[in-house]
Formats: C-alpha cells, structure tokens, sequence
C-alpha cells in the first residue's frame, strides 16, 4: 500500500516533474503572469493527465510500440480538446487569456513523459495516482511562480490589491521585470536550487572541474 | 577535495606576481580617481549610497565565501565603486539593493565568484534596474569624469588587464557605425560623460569579455553594433541606456567568439599541417 502511495507523493515535491525532471517548463513560463491563470492551467494540465494516463495504461498491451507515439497524443489531444471546449463554454474569459497554452498542452512534455515512463508500463491504479501527483506537483511549482510573479509584478494576487503600491501613495514600485518571461526562468531556477540545498542527492556531477596550479599541464 | 580545486589560484596568462586578489587590487586603485572626482562632485548623498551599496555586496560575497570555505578578495569593493559611478543615487536604496543583489549573486556568484563568471555584476545589476523599473535613469555623469579614469584607463591597458584590441574594435565599430549612419560623432566624444570609463571597466571587464584575440575584436565590433541597434532611430546614443544592454549581450556572445576563434584557429593549424 505504502508503495502505491508513493505515486502519488514523490511527485508532490521530492521528485517533482518541474523541478527534478525539468519538464513542463515551457507552460510554467507562459501563463505564470498571474495567480489565475497559473491555477486554470494547472487545473487543465491535471485533468487532462488523469484519463491520459488511465486511458493509455488500461490499453497499454494492446497498442504496438512502433506507433505507440502517435496513439498517445491522439488520447492526449482528446482529452486536450474536451478540456479547451470546457474552458471556451464556461471560462470564456479565462481561455482567451490562455489562448493557445491550453490547446499547446498536446505537446506539454509533462502529459507525454508521463504516458511514455510511466503509464505505458504500469496497471490502471498506480497510472491514475501517479498522474495524480504529477499534475499537482506541476500545479504546485505553477501556483508557486503565479505568486510570486503577480504579487511582486502588480502588487496584487488574483487581481486584488496587496502590496500599497506607490502611485496610491504607498511604498512598493511594482517589478514590471516580473510580467516578463525571464523572472519565470529566474523563479524556476531558484525553485531547483533550493530543492536541491534539500536534497543533496539530486545534485547532478560537474562536467568538469577546474585544474589545481599542480596539475595543470599533466594530462 | 573539491572545494580546494574551485580555490581561486593564480591566472595563467598573467606574470606569477598577479595573483587574484591582487588583479582586483590593482583594478581598484584605478578607480579611485573617478570616484574621488564624483563623490567630490556629488557630496555626501553618493558617499551614502556608495556605504550602502558596499554592504549589500559585502553581504552576498561574504555569505557565499563563508558556505564556500573561501577568503574575499578586493573585488568586494570594485563592484560598488563601478555601480555607483553608473548608477542613479536618487532611487529608492531598496531598488538599488535589490538590482545589486541580483547582479552579484545571479551574475557572478552562482557561476564561483569573480573571475568564474561570464557576466559582470555591475552590467546585470544595471540591466535589473532597467528592466524591473523602466523610465530610471542612470546617473548624471560628472563633468571631469572621463579625465579621471584615463589614467587608469591606460594602466589597465599598459599592464594588459584589458585588452587593446577589445577596446580599439569597439571604438572602430562606434566610428564606422556614425560614419554610415551619419551620426554627429566627434573624436571628443570619446572623453565626455561616462562613455570611456563604462567601455573600459564594464564592457573590457577581462571576465566577462572575449580571451581570444579574435573573438576580442569580435567581441568589441559586437558591442559597437548592438549600440546601433539599441539606440533609438535618429541617431546614435552613447549613453548607459544604450552601453549596459549591448555590453551584456556582447559578454554573453563572447563565450561563442572565443570558440569560433579556437575552431578557425585549429582548422588553419590543420591545414598548414597537410600542405
């Protein structure tokens, strides 16, 4: 039991797909402008996770690896375009601010690494918790960045006033360098390293080193 | 083990005397005359914000040579000198403590400190500044500034800590750049507000600029175009505005200069080799 559990908890923050496998970057930057938008998109990304992964490990004997690619975005896009027509019926606003990001989620590396390690090769019940925790570890580091990037961006959070900022005649000058795409790489970045002060196993060997006076010159 | 082969040693392209801390040593005593002339010129406000700006830097590098097992070097008090020479000492001090922050530790102390860097703190703690606060200036420049730092600007050059074809190619690029575009560029340009002294110790910063000597002239001619670019259309600017961006783009770029100039410069050994 403690086992299949696990599943659903390493992914939360020990091995978190953000931070320890450096997948799904490419939305954590998109649409981490806001609180609102990082949490719609995490919602989408993991409601779309979940029956990928279930669907594609209840068939995973039956499709043949030489085009298993292909049948696993078709499930994928599937679900990507159920969840895209949702968002346009009932969060118009919303899916207009996310234009393109929630239909890119075909592509998002996280839904496919996932059906590709993981689901591809284990029952329906550790696929669904496994997919699980990885949407809500990707929710995590999203919301995490959403925070950070809109309160110190706007001085708010979820369009709401925070931080006094200084054309109201309060302190804060709102960071516009935070609206922009480099502080999400900043956030991440940061993110990993703090990650990785905790979990000193997680450190990746140096390509190189640099040569003592002594040794130089004696290879 | 590990820790003891990141010791900053000594450079070997310099003569044995030029240890580490000494190179910063010697840098920084080429900056005082342009800070004295500034700090004489702006009074106590820039003394302030120079103390407070030495403290933010003293604290980030103290705090990554303490978790590092290291010693500090001199370089704890260049940084500083160079930042509050550019930037404006009107801004709010937590703006500036934060850019300055920013700069040390993302643009050189993460990367093993000065000297394992490729970009210089000062130019990414200036481009912070832009970026997160747009519509600040930099500072008024004082009027003997440029005079101030040529003799440093020449003992930089004599020692060859800096590099003349760094310095030259930028210069050449700047004039052929004002020749086409038909710019108002005069060789006296050169000596007013802080255009010599940001070219010299921001953008030939040896750490941060090309090592090759092609990819030096690569490097140089780089930022003279970038300073085209990024000036607006009417005609060429040659103020901080304009400097910081091109120069952090250049030293971002020299590291791929360097390795054209290795690859051609393997590529006629070869051929020499053959014929």
């Amino acid at each position: 039991m403690k086992a299949t559990l696990d599943h659903l908890i390493a992914p939360l923050v020990r091995g978190n797909p953000v931070t320890l496998h450096i997948l799904g970057i490419c939305s954590a930057l998109a649409v981490t402008t806001s609180l609102s938008t990082a949490l719609t998109m995490s919602a989408a990304l993991t409601f779309v996770l979940i029956p990928s992964s279930v669907a594609i490990s209840a068939i995973r004997h039956h499709i043949p690896t030489s085009i298993r690619l292909i049948v696993q975005i078709t499930i994928i896009a599937s679900f990507v375009i159920v969840m895209d027509m949702f968002l346009k019926a009932f969060a118009f606003e919303m899916s207009k601010t996310l234009s393109v990001f929630v239909g890119l989620i075909v592509t998002n590396c996280l839904v496919l690494g996932r059906a590709e390690a993981f689901a591809r090769h284990q029952p329906v019940w550790p696929s669904f918790l496994d997919a699980l925790g990885n949407g809500l570890g990707y929710s995590l580091v999203l919301v995490i960045v959403g925070t950070i990037r809109e309160l110190l961006g706007t001085g708010g959070l979820l369009g709401m006033p925070v931080l006094p900022l200084v054309e109201n005649g309060g302190w804060f000058q709102p960071l516009s360098l935070m609206q922009l795409a480099p502080s999400a790489f900043f956030i991440v970045g940061f993110l990993v390293w703090v990650m990785r002060i905790w979990r000193t196993d997680q450190i990746e060997a140096p390509e190189f080193r640099i040569l003592n006076k002594d040794e130089v010159g004696r290879q | 083990m590990t820790q003891q082969h990141l010791h900053p040693g000594h450079p070997p392209h310099l003569m044995s005397v030029w240890r580490y801390d000494r190179i910063s040593f010697a840098w920084m005593l080429c900056l005082v005359p342009a800070l004295a002339v500034t700090l004489l010129f702006d009074g106590p406000s820039r003394v302030l914000f120079l103390a407070a700006c030495f403290v933010t830097v003293l604290f980030w590098q103290g705090l990554f040579a303490l978790v590092r097992k290291r010693g500090l070097g001199w370089d704890v008090l260049v940084t500083p000198m160079i930042f509050v020479l550019i930037a404006d000492g009107g801004l709010p001090l937590w703006q500036t403590m934060l850019a300055l922050s920013f700069g040390v530790v993302v643009g050189e102390q993460i990367f093993g400190g000065r000297g394992y860097s490729f970009l210089n703190p000062v130019v990414t703690s200036l481009a912070f500044l832009t970026f997160a606060f747009p519509g600040n200036g930099f500072a008024e420049p004082a009027p003997m500034l440029a005079w101030a730092s040529l003799p440093g600007c020449v003992f930089l050059v004599w020692i060859r800590f800096i590099s003349w074809r760094l310095l030259l190619a930028q210069i050449i690029a700047l004039a052929a750049i004002a020749v086409i575009s038909g710019a108002e560029l005069a060789p006296a340009d050169l000596m007013t507000g802080g255009f010599l002294f940001t070219l010299v110790f921001l953008a030939c910063d040896p750490a941060s600029s090309a090592t090759t000597n092609l990819g030096r002239w690569i490097n140089g001619l780089l930022i003279g175009g970038l300073c085209w670019v990024f000036s607006p259309a009417e005609g060429l600017d040659l103020g901080a505005k304009v400097l910081i961006p091109a120069i952090l783009l250049a030293s971002i770029f020299a590291p791929l200069a360097d390795i054209c100039a290795v690859k051609i410069n393997g590529y006629e050994r070869r051929r020499r080799g053959k014929s």
